[in-house]
């Protein structure tokens, strides 16, 4: 008891960090004491950050400091944590210091530190590492997903790799998320101020990889790219070990840039010498791939490796493109045949060999899935029964052979091979009235229907904070800013039912009415919804959308208006194309029908270059030549 | 030595059923797991210690033994529910990564394991095909599974953990 009283008392006189006495007292002599605490490595342990002239804590839990002004002190902190290490075990092993703080005590013991303190079991830290046994980390990609404001970008996992790699063991590795605290009914409205403005909580916390590959891979219908990284055996302790002490620790959430991307980056970078968090104002998780591409460790790429989880929809597309002419016409019979399927009538199927039958079926498992998980909810599988139609063909693939499925192959090409997400365009441009202008584009994020490229939604848009700048030699004039535009176009890859291409966009920012008119640039907000549908090996894309919107009036245009719109989309090579169409009519305004044609042409420089044209008519013809740049 | 090989097989035999006997239970049925246990990945509980918190939140009140409701036999339960219609569709293939890793979880050798894997899909045939198997909820349907794995687990995997 007094020896418990006494080391509390140490506790506090040491958090305030008074070296001299420090030195007289502690296991660490003042100068071991002050070299420790300003590595960057401690100051990573911390999770500080830049703050003034000195350091600040990103997390917001009291119970992550030991010193009272820990959350700055790196020297408090590291003295109290020295000293907390070196308790005797408490009733509860899991809450001595050794294991609330393993990232600590692995770190201080990789110093050379605390060889002789007996090392506490640590049982719940035990279960959460395999019994340190975690051979690998992976950073995991879930690619974009325009159904959830949050994932547009992607989500990223930490995945901790068990000693056998292969897809029997994958699925039970433990993985480490961090996403915002977001309470139940949130409107949508909050939910997006506060995500931008960093008023949400945030924390890590972990799960067995299986959930995620069925969330993600299953419900979500996202493609999953996983990156394990080449680091030695002390690092991949450190990280592991880093990840637990920030489990559940409050953190403040920012959508564009202290978002799960970073702070996942930001435990790996624990480790010293790695450094995969761009150096950019909004973070994106393809931009740390990016960076992770270029890194080396020991003469070896950081990136050891790199592998393909694919959704259901993706083995889908693969499946259903690998079949033959007759058992693509067995799988379009049996999806007309609806609940009513019965393969011992089914045409043409019969006549099918083995193989061929394993392939039709695999095919129709996954267009069912695909079409019945993209109706529910993951809560409402649970209760829901499965269609007759799934049902029959799960009986058939047990009445034939048991076989394996096809292989799914990876795509060509990788997230982290795509291009910056950034751009920035200028060149020349005709405006309504025939003047020559210098034009100027820049575009934070991220694509558009010409440039999406990997990693991104083919045909989709996902445009934020864009603004477009005429330049006149006596001044500017603003052509457009699109705070937020998305366009969600499924590909309707095999023209099944409910794979027929639904497609949606949605727009805000300050558009400009009339073309003819300097004033005329006002705040709008438009939804459409559509079809689309690819043609000729998806090099063309044909489609339409119909709705309307609202804006600020002038000229006679009206405060609403309703719109409808066709688009074809044609890529070949290093050509991208777009022509679209729109009708407006404006609500309760003289004006009546109103007619907009764009012809926009893209050519692939390389791989961050670009030169791009615009034919635009609408009240007066103008056009646009430019050299785009992305960043 | 025929003799030998007979008390061999016949103790062998003892085990196995001695080890049925000892597992036979649900966790499903006799823990309290419902469909509960997989609501959401609220932050906290998710945090504290992942899904099987809430697994053993949902067990406390079980009356059956801490065995049953604990380790492996849960942990298969849950993965089995997580993963049903994968692992349906893999058992009718007789392989796939969801079908390995479930019998990871109890603790089936990867040697043993396709013999196991065999005598799932062969009961999973019946199963599927008789009626009222369509109108099952994914709760129901894993119970059963769960059922046909642990019969088939205790028959081909000598040191499963069911």
């Amino acid at each position: 008891m007094l020896l418990q009283w006494f080391a509390s008392l140490m506790l506090v006189v040491l958090s305030f960090g008074s070296t001299s006495l420090w030195a007289a007292v502690g296991p660490l002599d003042s100068e071991t004491a002050a070299r420790l605490a300003n590595q960057s490595t401690w100051h990573k342990l911390l999770v500080y950050e830049a703050d003034g002239d000195g350091w600040k804590s990103a997390i917001h839990s009291p119970e992550f400091f030991l010193s009272p002004v820990g959350d700055h002190d790196a020297l408090a902190e590291l003295n109290a944590t020295v000293i907390a290490m070196q308790q005797p075990a408490s009733t509860d092993a899991d809450q001595h210091a050794q294991c609330r703080f393993r990232g600590r005590f692995v770190w201080l013991r990789q110093q050379g530190l605390l060889a002789d303190v007996a090392e506490q079991p640590c049982p719940a830290f035990q279960a959460f590492s395999s019994g340190d046994s975690v051979q690998s980390v992976s950073l995991v990609l879930a690619t974009g997903y325009l159904g959830n404001p949050a994932s547009f970008y992607g989500h990223t996992l930490l995945k901790l790799n068990s000693p056998v790699r292969d897809n029997r063991t994958i699925l039970l590795d433990q993985t480490v998320n961090y996403g915002a605290i977001i309470p139940d009914n949130e409107d949508p409205v909050s939910y997006v101020i506060k995500g931008v403005a960093g008023l949400y909580d945030a924390g890590f916390t972990h799960i067995q990889y299986y959930y995620h590959d069925h969330s993600y891979g299953e419900t979500q219908l996202r493609d999953q790219w996983e990156y394990e990284l080449e680091l030695t055996r002390p690092e991949v302790e450190l990280v592991v070990a880093h990840a637990w002490e920030v489990l559940g620790r409050k953190y403040d959430y920012y959508f564009f840039t202290r978002n799960c991307a970073y702070r996942m980056t930001e435990v790996v970078e624990v480790v010293d010498g790695v450094h995969i968090i761009p150096d950019r104002t909004f973070m994106i998780p393809q931009t740390y791939l990016q960076q992770s591409q270029q890194q080396e460790r020991n003469g070896k790429p950081l990136i050891r490796g790199r592998y393909y989880h694919p959704s259901r929809q993706s083995r889908l597309y693969q499946r259903f493109a690998a079949l033959s002419d007759a058992g693509e016409d067995a799988v379009v019979a049996a999806v007309a045949a609806g609940n009513t399927l019965d393969f011992r009538t089914l045409p043409g199927y019969q006549a099918l060999d083995d193989s061929e039958h394993h392939k039709v079926v695999d095919a129709l498992l996954d267009y069912y899935q695909f079409r019945e998980l993209d109706e529910r909810d993951d809560a409402q599988q649970q209760v829901r029964a499965k269609s007759p139609a799934y049902t029959a063909t799960l009986r058939e693939r047990y009445v034939l052979p048991p076989a394996p499925s096809q292989p799914i192959v990876a795509p060509d090409h990788a997230p982290e091979q795509g291009r910056m997400p950034g751009l920035v365009r200028s060149g020349w441009a005709r405006d309504a009235e025939g003047k020559g202008v210098l034009s100027l584009l820049v575009r934070p994020a991220y694509y558009d229907a010409l440039d999406a490229d990997v990693g991104h939604v083919r045909d989709g848009k996902l445009v934020m904070g864009e603004l477009g700048v005429y330049a006149y030699r006596d001044r500017l004039q603003l052509d457009h800013f699109d705070a937020l535009a998305i366009e969600s176009v499924n590909s309707s890859t095999t023209g099944l039912p409910g794979d027929r291409g639904n497609a949606w966009r949605v727009q805000f920012g300050w558009h400009r009415l009339d073309r003819s008119c300097d004033q005329c640039v006002v705040p709008r907000l438009s939804a459409q919804f559509g079809l689309a549908r690819p043609f000729v090996g998806r090099q063309l894309m044909l489609g339409g959308f119909a709705g309307g919107g609202a804006q600020d009036s002038r000229q006679g245009y009206g405060y609403s208006f309703v719109e409808g719109t066709l688009f074809a989309n044609w890529h070949r090579e290093q050509f991208d194309w777009r022509l679209e169409v729109n009708d407006y009519y404006q609500i309760n305004s003289a004006l009546d029908h109103e007619f907009e044609t764009r012809l926009q042409g893209r050519y692939r420089v390389g791989l961050n270059q670009e030169l791009r044209w615009q034919l635009l008519n609408q009240r007066g013809s103008t056009m646009e030549v430019g050299y785009g740049v992305y960043w | 030595m025929a003799m030998k090989a007979i008390f061999k097989a016949a103790a062998a035999a003892g085990v196995l059923f001695a080890s049925m006997g000892a597992h036979a239970a649900n966790p499903y049925s006799e823990c309290g797991i419902g469909a509960a246990i997989f609501p959401d990945t609220h932050w906290a509980a998710a945090t504290s210690n992942v899904i099987w918190d809430a697994g053993s939140t949902a067990i406390t009140s079980a009356t059956a033994s801490p065995e049953t409701c604990s380790g492996a036999p849960v942990a298969a339960a849950m993965f089995i529910n997580s993963s049903y219609d994968s692992l349906a569709e893999e058992t009718a293939r007789g392989e796939g990564e969801h079908l390995s890793a479930m019998l990871d979880i109890v603790g089936c050798s990867s040697i043993e394991q396709p013999a196991a894997a065999a005598r799932i899909r062969s009961e999973m045939a019946d199963a599927v095909t008789a009626d009222g198997y369509a109108d099952q909820t994914r709760l129901e349907k894993s119970s059963a599974y769960y059922d046909m794995m642990q019969r088939s687990v205790s028959a081909s995997c000598a040191a499963a953990g069911v």
